[in-house]
Parts: C-alpha cells; structure tokens; sequence
C-alpha cells in the first residue's frame, strides 16, 4: 500500500488448509461459491481477471503479485469507480488458516502526495463525489 | 477539516456496527428502532452509536412529530464515508460466504 491509501480490512479464520483456503481464492470454479458469480482468473503477475455478478456488475482487473498459498494482490475497477487494490493474506492459525483481506483504494495525486491526513480526506472525497457517488448502493 | 474531526471520523468508522449503521442509512432515512431491528444490539447501543457518527459529522438527525430521523450528513465526509462502508460490508459478506463454504465442506472436498 503506497502512500494516501486508504485500506478497508477485514479477516477470518477458516478451519482449511493453507492449500484449500488458497483453492477457494484462485481457482474459478471455488471463487465463484463467494467472491463473484462468474471469475475469471489468469494467475500469474499481469493476468487478466474478470468477476461478473448476476445483478450485470462487472469488475476487470490484474494480477499485480502471487506467492503461491501465501499473497495475491490484484487491482479491479467497478464500472466508473477508480481502481482499488486488493490483497489477500494466508497465515497459518491454531484451528486452521487466517485469510486477511485488505482493499486500498488510492487517494489521486496531486492530493496524496500533498501529505497529511486532511489532504488524502479530500482526495477521498472528490473521488467519491467523482467516481462513486453515481455508483448504485446494493439493495 | 481540523485534524480532530479527523481523527473522530476514523475512530468512528473503526467499527463494525458503525459502518452497518452507515450502510443502512445509505438506503435512506431510518429511527432507531428501525436501525437497531437489523441489529443484534440494543437500542441503547444504537443510540450510542449514532452519537458518535454524529460527532465525527457522518450523520445528522431531525425531529419529525414524535421520532427523531437520522440520515447521512450530505456532502462533507458523508459520500466517502458511505462508500467505504460500502466496501467492508461487501468483504463482510464474501467472507461469510467462504466461511460457510468451509463449513459446509467440513474443510474438504
């Protein structure tokens, strides 16, 4: 995550190997059970990946990095929103495996590089006012 | 902005309850009772809740007859606000989804 990101975390603990849990994220047919309705993912560095959901959104992205069973890191568009990235995190835990998912959606330059948390607010809401606030909320 | 009211709008978009509260109000105006129906909480914590996004300035409130109304603060840091909360309640859902793939599978297949 550069600078002027903002990150939105989230983490589970799932009662799966480090392998099954890894499956689940980058296998299509898996991903399909609870990130999109239809994925498409060419894993490898520069991949192109596509997640459609039934109700017609669409979100087109690329792989930026893989380590086997342990990072991936892609960054995705929805419809005119700016680009966000996400990054999934496998760690070993007690009963199984720690899936940590960060999306950071970057706060546009010359704002970001301005410095300071009142600056990177700003870009947040021009962007949002920009690119988001014609996005639909879901029902 | 001054640099507490930024740290009040973090602070009060750190909470899971929080950013629900957020998201069901992008759906519009709603009570307490009304917020704190979806909620596994009290209306007290409701209450609490909302206190706090009012202070940060992400939602504000109007009295109509006998209720009290509590909507997202227009403008300000209420659309980020609301797309943020947007984007954590839709990790919120996918993983609770995997969870109850694995769950189901018994963790295999």
């Amino acid at each position: 995550m550069s600078e002027g990101e903002r990150p939105i975390k989230r983490e589970v603990t799932l009662h799966a190997s480090r392998d099954e849990v890894w499956r689940a994220l980058t296998e299509a047919e898996l991903a399909e059970q609870w990130i999109a309705d239809e994925v498409e993912l060419d894993l490898r560095r520069g991949g192109e990946v596509v997640f459609r959901y039934d109700g017609g959104e669409e979100r087109h992205g690329r792989v930026r990095e893989v380590v086997e069973e342990e990072r991936l890191r892609i960054r995705w568009r929805r419809d005119s929103r700016p680009e966000s990235e996400v990054e999934f995190v496998l760690a070993d835990a007690a009963a199984g495996t720690r899936l940590i998912v960060v999306e950071s959606v970057p706060a546009r330059v010359p704002f970001a590089s301005a410095g300071g948390w009142r600056d990177r607010l700003f870009a947040l809401e021009v962007l949002a006012l920009t690119g988001g606030a014609a996005a639909t909320v879901r029902a | 902005m001054s640099d507490d009211r930024v740290g009040a709008v973090f602070s009060a978009l750190g909470d899971p309850t929080r950013r629900h509260l957020l998201e069901s109000l992008t759906h519009g105006r709603a009570t307490i009772s009304g917020l704190a129906a979806g909620l596994p909480v009290t209306r007290q914590a409701v209450s609490k809740h909302l206190a706090t996004l009012g202070h940060a300035g992400l939602v504000r409130s109007e009295r109509a007859g006998r209720e009290v109304l509590f909507e997202i603060t227009p403008g300000g840091m209420g659309e980020p606000a609301r797309w943020m909360a947007e984007v954590g309640a839709e990790w919120d859902e996918r993983l609770a989804r995997l969870s109850e793939l694995f769950a189901a599978e018994g963790g295999h297949e």
